[in-house]
């Protein structure tokens, strides 16, 4: 899923500083898994706004209300009557989200409650750690299970650099190498033949910023766009 | 047209020391190993932005050198250059007479003076290698030919003292096989823990620069306390060799090891020529001349 | 319980902070019963909201306890190791510690809330903590967001609405 962290309360704070009435949307999907931006984290936001805006004297209504996913259109459709009366929003998803709610609201002010981080996994209550960095070109078919592109902090895919120390990151003494956990899983499984070979450079085309994914049973309906 | 390449085929055991870029563009501090010590040494190493500091580019760097008289080795990171950059050095590098190369993935940036830079690694050391040879082969990597095909005398690093050995001997293998002329090592201060290496590890034929290297006080200090992070190891006879006295003496007992070292490297066979880190200072690679006899 | 009467707030009187006590039931609650039983003497400034484990209070309601007026709060629990469901105080002592961020960012006083430990049987650690608390918050002065205030009762309410929801 994808993983997210809130933004400094102060930064929040002044975004929405010139508006009166804010609309704090939250997102029930990935960033509410990871504490950052669900229905209880806009009820927190809602709660530190009032009490801040209570300390400075100022004035304006604090709505809250979550959605399923603000990544889907027919989830944020409703907010369009929702968000009438405000003067600004601040959306809790992650920049997907954020993106595609301001879309929706054109003409109102969206402003993002969090900083998105990463695709990452749940590894126990409030600990996320990065798994996935979608670059179009999985390779853990062949490196075990171990993503060279995300766990290798210089995604190199031909082996180690020569900064490991003891199996550690030459960034991170706490982290294992990325390259010496590979050959250690591909070992284990009498796989590391599969690594043998050089990978080629990466091919970062597919890569086109912002990518397009069409399913391959859609593409009569939306290849006409393309 | 490589001194060092003749050098490495003849058995000739080449020195190679390394000079130290500027911060700034006052180069004549630069260029004063260049100057002292030309007839003694067959290289000049030129590293690139080394720790992820920012200094005066290798390229230009390495074309001072050889103004100054000296060879170049010039180092080429991937951490700062996507492909296109990598090869346009490259071929930049060939146009102005510089033809030894040593290819690096590159120290990460967080370590550098410049934290919060994009690090690239568009190609690793493995790949780009791969892109000098294409070069030479007269294509870039997307496969358009090239008008004049650029000469070069490629190396690699290996780390003798790996731990775990296992996937460190894998990008090993994976250079020679992308076509790595020479290796020059990480720092060698444990003879036995590099004889064991070369033995193991390295094959028949393959070309060994040693590193030495003039360790500061400040590294001596913290080796003796057990919290040196690196790839090599002070071993506690070295630690205390070079232990005590003003850092300026450290380095000096520094410079007199690593030329013995230097000779009994030599007198084994157990490298093909030496890479020396003395700080870019001419009378420390002196001193290490004097040491070593060559 | 003497802790209970509602304070009329009176204009000219010294200030008497109101202080919210979300308490756990096993511990902390029955030592406030034993002290109001035995008659012992502590300053009525706190409304005392019951919890079946302080691992239920949210962060929401110590927000909230603000929102509505409250000039402290103050979270009592079981000690380390006692908690009738093994950890929720742990849990709530994470919580406190949180919540204090947050009041921080706010710019409001951490200090104006904190996490005790009351055994059941240890009636006069509750006259303490809460004299300690009431001598706290008279230092610190009324909370800044209420200056007028509402009544304890509805401080209390305001949180009880709350973890009805």
């Amino acid at each position: 899923m994808i993983i997210a962290e809130r933004k400094p309360f102060k930064e929040i704070q002044e975004m929405v500083a010139p508006y009166g009435n804010v609309l704090i949307v939250g997102c029930g999907t990935c960033v509410a898994v990871c504490l950052a931006g669900g229905e209880k984290e806009v009820g927190l936001l809602a709660a530190q706004l009032k009490l801040a805006r209570n300390l400075a004297g100022q004035a304006g209504r604090l709505g809250e209300i979550t959605v399923e996913r603000q990544c889907d259109r027919e989830f944020i459709e409703p907010l369009q009557e929702s968000a009438a009366d405000y003067e600004a929003v601040i959306s809790t998803a992650c920049g997907a989200g954020v993106q595609f709610l301001a879309a929706l609201l054109k003409e109102k002010p969206v402003f993002p409650a969090l900083n998105t981080t990463f695709i990452g996994v749940n590894e126990a209550a409030g600990h996320y750690t990065e798994r996935c960095r979608s670059c179009h070109q999985c390779y853990l078919g062949i490196t075990g299970g171990i993503c060279p592109v995300t766990m290798c902090t210089k995604g190199l895919l031909n082996g180690p650099c020569g900064g490991t120390v003891a199996g550690k990151c030459e960034v991170d003494p706490e982290r294992p190498c990325a390259w010496c956990e590979i050959y250690e899983r591909l070992e284990s499984q009498g796989r590391l033949g599969q690594i043998e070979a050089i990978l080629p450079l990466h091919p970062h085309s597919r890569t086109t910023s912002p990518g397009t994914v069409i399913h391959p049973a859609y593409l009569r309906r939306y290849a006409a766009h393309e | 047209m490589s001194k060092l390449k003749d050098a490495l085929a003849a058995g000739g055991f080449p020195l190679v020391v390394e000079v130290k870029p500027p911060k700034g563009v006052e180069v004549a501090g630069m260029l004063a190993p260049v100057t002292g010590l030309n007839g003694q040494v067959t290289a000049f190493g030129v590293p690139d932005n080394e720790h992820a500091r920012m200094r005066l580019s290798a390229l230009a760097a390495a074309r001072l050198v050889q103004e100054a008289g000296g060879e170049p080795l010039m180092l080429l990171t991937c951490r700062d250059r996507n492909r296109l950059a990598l090869e346009s050095d490259l071929l930049g590098a060939a146009a102005l007479g510089v033809e030894n190369l040593l290819l690096l993935s590159g120290d990460y940036v967080h370590q550098g003076d410049h934290p919060d830079a994009k690090p690239v690694y568009d190609a690793d050391s493995v790949q780009l290698l791969q892109l000098a040879r294409e070069l030479m082969a007269g294509r870039d990597s997307a496969g358009n030919p090239l008008k004049g095909a650029p000469t070069f005398f490629l190396g690699a690093v290996v780390i003798p003292e790996a731990q775990p050995l296992g996937p460190q001997r894998l990008k090993f293998r994976k250079k020679m096989e992308a076509g790595a002329d020479f290796f020059v090592t990480a720092p060698i201060f444990d003879l036995d823990r590099y004889r064991a290496f070369r033995r193991e590890v390295v094959p028949d034929g393959v070309k060994i620069l040693a590193c030495l290297k003039v360790s500061s006080a400040e590294e001596v200090e913290k080796a003796a306390r057990g919290e040196l992070r690196k790839v090599y190891t002070l071993p506690p006879a070295v630690i205390q060799e070079l232990s005590g006295g003003d850092p300026e003496e450290v380095l000096a007992k520094g410079a007199a090891l690593a030329g013995r070292l230097a000779r009994q490297l030599r007198s084994e066979k157990l490298a093909d020529g030496v890479y020396l880190k003395a700080k870019g200072r001419a009378d420390l690679a002196a001193a290490f001349l004097q040491a070593a006899g060559f | 319980m003497e802790a209970s009467k509602v304070i009329p707030t009176a204009p000219v009187a010294e200030f008497q902070p109101k202080i919210l006590a979300l308490v756990c039931t096993y511990c902390t609650y029955t030592a406030a019963d034993m002290a109001g039983s035995a008659r012992m003497q502590y300053p009525p400034t706190v409304r005392i909201v019951k919890y079946l484990c302080t691992g239920r209070i949210d962060i929401l309601h110590i927000l909230k306890a603000f929102e509505a007026g409250a000039d402290a709060v103050m979270v009592s629990g079981c000690e380390a190791g006692s908690c009738h469901f093994l950890e929720g105080n742990l849990r709530a002592r994470e919580r406190v510690e949180y919540a204090k961020k947050l009041l921080a960012e706010i710019g409001l006083e951490p200090e104006r809330l904190e996490m005790f430990e009351v055994a059941a049987s240890d009636a006069p650690k509750w006259v303490m903590v809460v004299r300690e608390m009431t001598e706290r918050v008279k230092k610190l002065g009324p909370s800044p967001l209420h200056r007028e205030g509402g009544s304890p009762a509805q401080v209390a309410a305001a949180v009880q609405r709350v973890v009805a929801q």
